[in-house]
C-alpha cells in the first residue's frame, strides 16, 4: 500500500468551509430566485444569510488564491500543455467506457500532482474562471439591480451546481466508493494496489 | 358717408381680431409667461403662483388646448371676473371615448378613497395640467417622473428616518415608484402610512403586484426590452428559457451520473 500527505489541513478546512458555503447559498439562492419557500425561510433572513455566506465564500476564495501562491499547492494548478489532449482522452475513454470493464485508472496519483487532466482542467476552470464571476457578480448584485448582472450571478451558479453534482459524483470513481472522500478528510491519500 | 361705412368696418374688423386674440394662449402667456406673476391671497396670506413655463406648456399633453378651453372665456378679458368658471379634469376626460382607456372615472373614485382626499388636496395638487404629460414605456423614468410628484411636497429628513427598515432605500427609490408600496388597491388611492406595504414578498414573489402595475416583463427573447432596461427584482424577474434549460441540464446530468453509477456496480465484478 501506498500513501500520500495530499491534503494539507488548510486544503481540507477551506474545502469543507467552501462545500458548506456553498449548501447555504444554494439553499437560500433557491428561495430567492423562485420565490418559493417563504414559510421556511423569510425573504429577509434568506437576503442576510445569502450576503453573510457569499462575503465568506468570497474571503475563502481569496484565502485560495493567496494559497496557491505561499504554498506548494499552487503547482496542481498549473496546466502541463503537452500531450493534455491524449491524456483528456484517456482519462474521458476511462470514465465512459474502462472504469465498467475494470480496466486500471490511467492516472496515478503523486505527491507531485494530485489532479488527473480533467480534474485539472474543471478545478482550474471553476477555480479561476467561475468563482471570480460569481464572486464579482455577487458583488455588483449587492450594489444594483442590473439584468446582466444578476442573470451573469444566475448562470454561473447553475453551472457551479452542475460541477459540484458532478464533483460529488466523481470522488466516489477511486479505488474506493469512499476512499477520495476519505482522503479529504484525513488529509491521506492511500492506495492498496499500489506497489 | 363712404368713408364712415368703411372706418366702422374697419373698427369692426379690428374688434373681432382683437376678441380673437384675446382667446389664444400667445395672449395669456403675455402676462402668465412672466415667471414672476403672482399675489399674495388674503386670506390664507400665501403666495399664488400664476406662472406658467411656456416650454413645458408647449410639450404637455394639453398644449393644442387654448388656455380658455379650461379657463373658460370668462377670462379673455382682464381683469378677470372673481367667479370666473374653470374646468375640472372629468369635465373633458369623463365622456371622451379617447380618453375612457385612462380610466379618469375610476381615478376619482380611487381618490376619494385616498389619503389625500380627506386633507382636501385635488388632482391639480399633484398633476400640473400646464405641464402634464403622459410617461414613455422606460419605467426608470416613469419611476423618476412619478416618485418626483410625491417628493414635491414629502421630502424632508424625515423620509430617511421612516423608511429605515427598508433595505437599501436608495436602491428601492430608484427602482420603483413610491405608489407601489403606498397604494394597495388602485394608484390614486393613496393609504394612510400605517396601512402601506411593508412585506418583501408582495413584490420580490412570482405574482409580485409590480408585474401588473410598474413593469410589463411578459416579453420574451433574449435580447428583449426588459433584460436591458428594466431593474431586476429578485423573485419576480426571471428569465424563463435559462430557468428552463438549467434546470432540464442539471436533471439530465444527475440522472446520467446515476446511469453511470448504475453501470459501475452492475460490473464491479470486473473490477481487477
Amino acid at each position: 500500500m501506498k500513501q500520500f500527505y495530499l491534503y494539507p489541513l488548510w486544503i481540507r478546512l477551506w474545502h469543507w468551509i467552501n462545500a458548506l458555503l456553498f449548501i447555504i447559498l444554494i439553499i437560500s439562492g433557491t428561495r430567492l430566485h423562485f420565490a418559493v419557500g417563504n414559510e421556511f425561510l423569510a425573504f429577509e433572513s434568506a437576503i442576510l444569510v445569502h450576503n453573510v455566506a457569499g462575503i465568506m465564500l468570497a474571503l475563502a476564495w481569496l484565502v485560495f488564491f493567496i494559497g496557491n501562491f505561499v504554498t506548494e499547492n499552487g503547482k496542481h494548478y498549473r496546466l502541463r500543455f503537452k500531450g493534455l489532449i491524449g491524456r483528456l482522452i484517456r482519462q474521458s475513454y476511462y470514465y465512459a467506457i474502462g472504469i465498467f470493464r475494470g480496466d486500471p485508472h490511467p492516472f496515478q496519483v503523486s505527491a507531485e500532482l494530485k489532479f488527473n487532466s480533467l480534474q485539472q482542467l474543471s478545478y482550474i476552470g471553476v477555480m479561476y474562471g467561475l468563482m471570480p464571476i460569481l464572486i464579482g457578480s455577487g458583488l455588483f448584485f449587492w450594489g444594483g439591480n442590473l439584468w446582466l448582472i444578476a442573470i451573469t450571478h444566475l448562470v454561473v451558479a447553475y453551472l457551479l451546481v452542475l460541477f459540484m453534482v458532478a464533483h460529488i459524483y466523481i470522488i466516489t470513481t477511486g479505488e474506493t466508493v469512499f476512499s477520495n472522500l476519505r482522503a479529504m478528510l484525513t488529509g491521506w491519500h492511500k492506495e492498496n494496489g499500489y506497489d | 358717408m363712404k368713408i364712415y361705412v368703411r372706418i366702422s368696418a374697419f373698427l369692426i374688423f379690428l374688434s373681432a381680431i382683437s376678441a380673437f386674440a384675446n382667446t389664444t394662449t400667445a395672449y395669456c402667456l403675455r402676462c402668465h409667461g412672466m415667471e414672476t406673476l403672482a399675489y399674495r391671497d388674503k386670506s390664507t396670506g400665501n403666495i399664488v403662483n400664476l406662472y406658467v413655463d411656456p416650454q413645458q406648456y408647449r410639450q404637455s399633453n394639453h398644449s393644442r388646448l387654448e388656455c380658455v378651453t379650461c379657463h373658460t372665456a370668462d377670462y379673455s378679458h382682464y381683469p378677470h371676473p372673481e367667479n370666473a368658471e374653470n374646468l375640472y379634469c372629468l369635465d373633458c376626460h369623463k365622456d371622451d371615448p379617447k380618453l375612457i382607456p385612462y380610466g379618469f372615472v375610476e381615478i376619482e373614485q380611487a381618490f376619494k378613497n385616498s389619503i389625500h382626499a380627506s386633507i382636501e388636496l385635488s388632482c391639480f395638487s399633484c398633476h400640473d395640467p400646464h405641464q402634464f404629460k403622459l410617461s414613455g414605456e422606460d419605467s426608470r423614468e416613469i419611476v423618476r417622473y412619478d416618485n418626483e410628484i410625491c417628493l414635491n411636497c414629502h421630502a424632508s429628513p424625515l423620509l430617511v428616518i421612516s423608511h429605515q427598515w427598508l433595505p437599501k432605500p436608495l436602491l428601492h427609490w430608484r427602482s420603483i415608484r413610491c405608489l407601489e408600496c403606498h397604494t394597495r388597491v388602485a394608484i390614486h388611492q393613496i393609504l394612510p402610512a400605517k396601512e402601506s406595504v411593508k412585506n418583501c414578498v408582495e413584490c420580490h414573489s412570482k405574482e409580485a403586484t409590480l408585474l401588473s402595475r410598474l413593469y410589463d416583463l411578459q416579453k420574451s427573447g433574449w435580447f428583449n426590452k426588459a433584460v436591458f432596461n428594466d431593474p431586476y427584482i429578485i423573485g419576480m424577474s426571471r428569465h424563463e428559457s435559462i430557468d428552463r434549460w438549467s434546470l432540464i441540464i442539471l436533471v439530465f446530468t444527475i440522472g446520467g451520473l446515476f446511469a453511470h453509477g448504475l453501470g459501475r456496480f452492475l460490473t464491479r465484478s470486473n473490477k481487477k
